[in-house]
């Protein structure tokens, strides 16, 4: 046993999909485009028109980047550390890495918007912006002379802070009602407008295009990048490619980081000028590498099913396990952690970021609006219920539980996104989400259709790189 | 080839006849220690153990190692860190006054300290979840290395097995197993038996 033989390939490990995956693929991307149309036709009928299919794009755009995101983040990542285990499972993270251009397509939309839409997305982006007193995005300078009446009792602190910006809120006496925190909330908003000119040199149309081209053109190469070249080692010098590999992880993670940070910041925080977090990028990356997890542990078990990769253990599982585990918990430190600062410090210009999902006590009913639940669906079925029930090994080593909770996880994901973007769009409740799951069905088609069909082009499993068989005779201790 | 040496062999001036420890068999190769902890294993011994100079491929599923129970010591004292923050962030901010009449000495009721602070009620529990997580995260540390510390009676000075001269080897090339005295299947004589039988280059009694 201790001149135990390194386990080798099967023939079923080298096999590539077929066609069947192929038009799996191109269904899923007409699927797709008519699911997108179908978007836009039900959001004019229900009144939504541009507006809310804008929105509806946005949060989906963001859920499947976050994914490409996610995945470029963890072949990088193991790249660093020269993770042996991963070896096997890699090619699956490189070709969700290497689906970066399809998500620059999928951009344009939100581009669209940026130059065609006059504000309807992005406020910043509208004309009359700078002009004040336009439309409910009124700007009030500091120091200007605000009528100042004030009805609310419910809170000394909002009137202290209201005070120290030298303006006060107008706010009609319904403490409870629905009317009460939209107009608290548009009401906070104007008072905090005079923020927003300070951003102006940031949000503009160039600049935001600039940034995005960078981000695209980074994360893009990187993923093309590291497929070609862990192709390449199928019939090149495999050690010479992976140290290449290896040292360009640290540069790309640095690159990653940072893009990712600021197209967080462009694509979701921007939709409300005034709003600011100086942890959303890290909060938006949590939620990636987590969705990149359960996209991968589903790949896994389904091209399994169908015969491919039979060397993928449970110790494989077992450890994608420990990640999916580990980003539960990441991204409920992260999402509290921004939650407790802006609770904590209580300040106007970021509180009613919250105070808009429901998450506030003001009217002294502490559910006050349909948002109020999806907080709490999410404070429940993203973190404490999960993070118990993947807390014991064998639930990771389980091939029904451990997908069960890749498939729950993705979907707390995705309310995760809708309750970030969607509240910019209605309050203080939401409607029922028909155009944002049409636009699911719609982004996540073409996506996903197109990262099947880069799935057919190569093999399944990394089986150029030096690392291989340490992957395949991975054991986990515990 | 198999002898059974007689113990201290090493200053015995200075040892007195003591305890029995168990008994150890040496063995050359990987593959015969592998053979030899199933057999052991096979045998129906549970305090017994396999000492090698580096970490063998799959002998602790010969060995028959049984999963550790130091996750639920964990448990229970992550369980205990989450009550104490919760009693000691409650019970100093977010009490106004608690009358305990039954405690001998508590003659005025006990009151945190009510700290008004941005306006905040005395009861927010957000602001307490770093105490009580971190308490938590104490306490669970606390039994995860006191815990190991105690599984494996550690600290421990000296062990008897180190008076053999033979062990010395198992920092090298040699391996062994071991079958301790307190094992309800430890017979003097017919456990030095079985181990010569599985092929051991030489088999000792340990005294303690």
């Amino acid at each position: 046993m201790a001149h135990h033989h390194e386990p080798v390939l099967r023939d079923d490990d080298k096999r590539r999909l077929g066609a069947g995956a192929r038009s799996f693929g191109l269904t899923s991307i007409v699927v797709g485009i008519v699911a997108l149309v179908a978007a836009v036709g039900v959001s004019k009928m229900s009144g939504g028109g541009w507006e809310r299919f804008g929105y509806a794009y946005v949060t989906n755009f963001g859920y499947f980047l976050s994914i490409t995101l996610g995945g470029l983040f963890l072949v990088l990542v193991t790249h660093l550390f020269r993770a042996g285990w991963a070896v096997a499972v890699r090619r699956i993270a490189e070709v969700i890495a290497a689906n970066m251009p399809v998500m620059a397509v999928l951009f344009i939309p939100v581009l669209l918007y940026v130059y065609m839409g006059d504000g309807v997305l992005y406020p910043w982006a509208a004309k009359s912006f700078d002009e004040p007193s336009a439309g409910h995005h009124a700007s009030v300078e500091p120091g200007d002379d605000v009528q100042i009446v004030t009805v609310s009792t419910e809170s000394a602190s909002h009137e202290d802070a209201a005070v120290d910006h030298g303006a006060e809120v107008v706010v009609d006496a319904d403490p409870g009602g629905d009317g009460f925190v939209k107009s608290r909330i548009e009401n906070h908003k104007m008072v905090l407008q005079h923020l927003v000119p300070g951003k102006r040199p940031y949000l503009t149309r160039w600049f935001f295009t600039l940034r995005w081209v960078i981000y695209l053109a980074i994360w893009s190469g990187l993923g093309l990048y590291y497929l070609k070249n862990s192709v390449a080692q199928e019939s090149g010098d495999g050690v010479k490619l992976t140290r290449r590999l290896e040292k360009l992880a640290a540069p790309g993670t640095l690159l990653f980081a940072l893009t990712i940070t600021f197209a967080a910041f462009d694509l979701m925080m921007s939709l409300d000028p005034v709003w600011f977090s100086t942890m959303w990028g890290v909060y938006y990356f949590a939620g990636s590498a987590l969705a990149a997890v359960a996209v991968m542990i589903l790949a896994l078990m389904a091209l399994q099913r169908f015969g491919y990769l039979p060397s993928v253990s449970a110790e494989h599982y077992h450890d994608l396990g420990k990640l999916l585990f580990m980003f539960v918990f990441f991204w409920g430190y992260i999402a509290f952690s921004q939650f407790m600062l802006i609770w904590y410090a209580n300040l106007p210009e970021t509180n009613y970021w919250f105070e808009l999902r429901g998450i506030t006590s003001q009217g002294g009913n502490p559910f006050v609006s349909g948002w109020t639940c999806v907080s709490l669906v999410l404070l429940f079925g993203h973190l404490l219920i999960p993070f118990a029930l993947l807390l014991p090994s064998w639930v990771k080593r389980s091939r029904v539980l451990l997908p069960f909770w890749a498939v729950w996880l993705l979907a707390m994901h995705w309310v995760d996104h809708w309750w970030i973007v969607m509240p910019n769009y209605s309050t203080p409740s939401p409607q029922l989400p028909t155009v944002e799951l049409l636009c699911l069905l719609g982004v996540g088609g073409v996506a996903v259709g197109c990262a099947v069909l880069r799935a057919t082009r190569q093999g399944l499993i990394a089986a150029g790189d030096p690392r291989l068989g340490e992957s395949l005779g991975h054991v986990n201790p515990y | 080839m198999t002898q059974v040496m007689d113990p201290p062999s090493l200053d015995s001036a200075t040892q007195s006849p003591g305890k029995l420890h168990g008994v150890i068999a040496e063995f050359e190769t990987v593959n015969d220690i592998m053979r030899a902890a199933k057999k052991t294993r096979a045998e129906g011994f549970k305090r017994w153990d396999v000492h090698s100079p580096f970490p063998i491929h799959g002998i602790d599923a010969a060995i028959g190692i049984r999963p550790t129970i130091l996750p639920w010591i964990v448990l229970i004292c992550g369980i205990t860190g989450m009550l104490v923050g919760l009693a000691l962030v409650l019970g100093t901010m977010a009490t106004d006054s608690i009358d305990l009449p039954g405690l001998p000495g508590a003659a005025a009721p006990i009151r945190g300290y009510t700290f008004l602070i941005s306006g905040k009620p005395f009861n927010s529990f957000p602001a307490f979840i770093p105490v009580v997580f971190e308490t938590t995260i104490l306490l669970s540390a606390f039994g995860a290395v006191f815990g190991m510390l105690l599984l494996n009676r550690l600290p421990k000075l000296a062990n008897p097995l180190l008076k053999s001269v033979n062990f010395r080897r198992v920092t090298a090339d040699r391996f062994f197993i071991e079958v301790q005295a307190l094992d309800r299947r430890f017979d003097k004589d017919k456990t030095t038996e079985f181990l010569k039988g599985l092929g051991a280059v030489s088999v000792e009694l340990i005294e303690d």
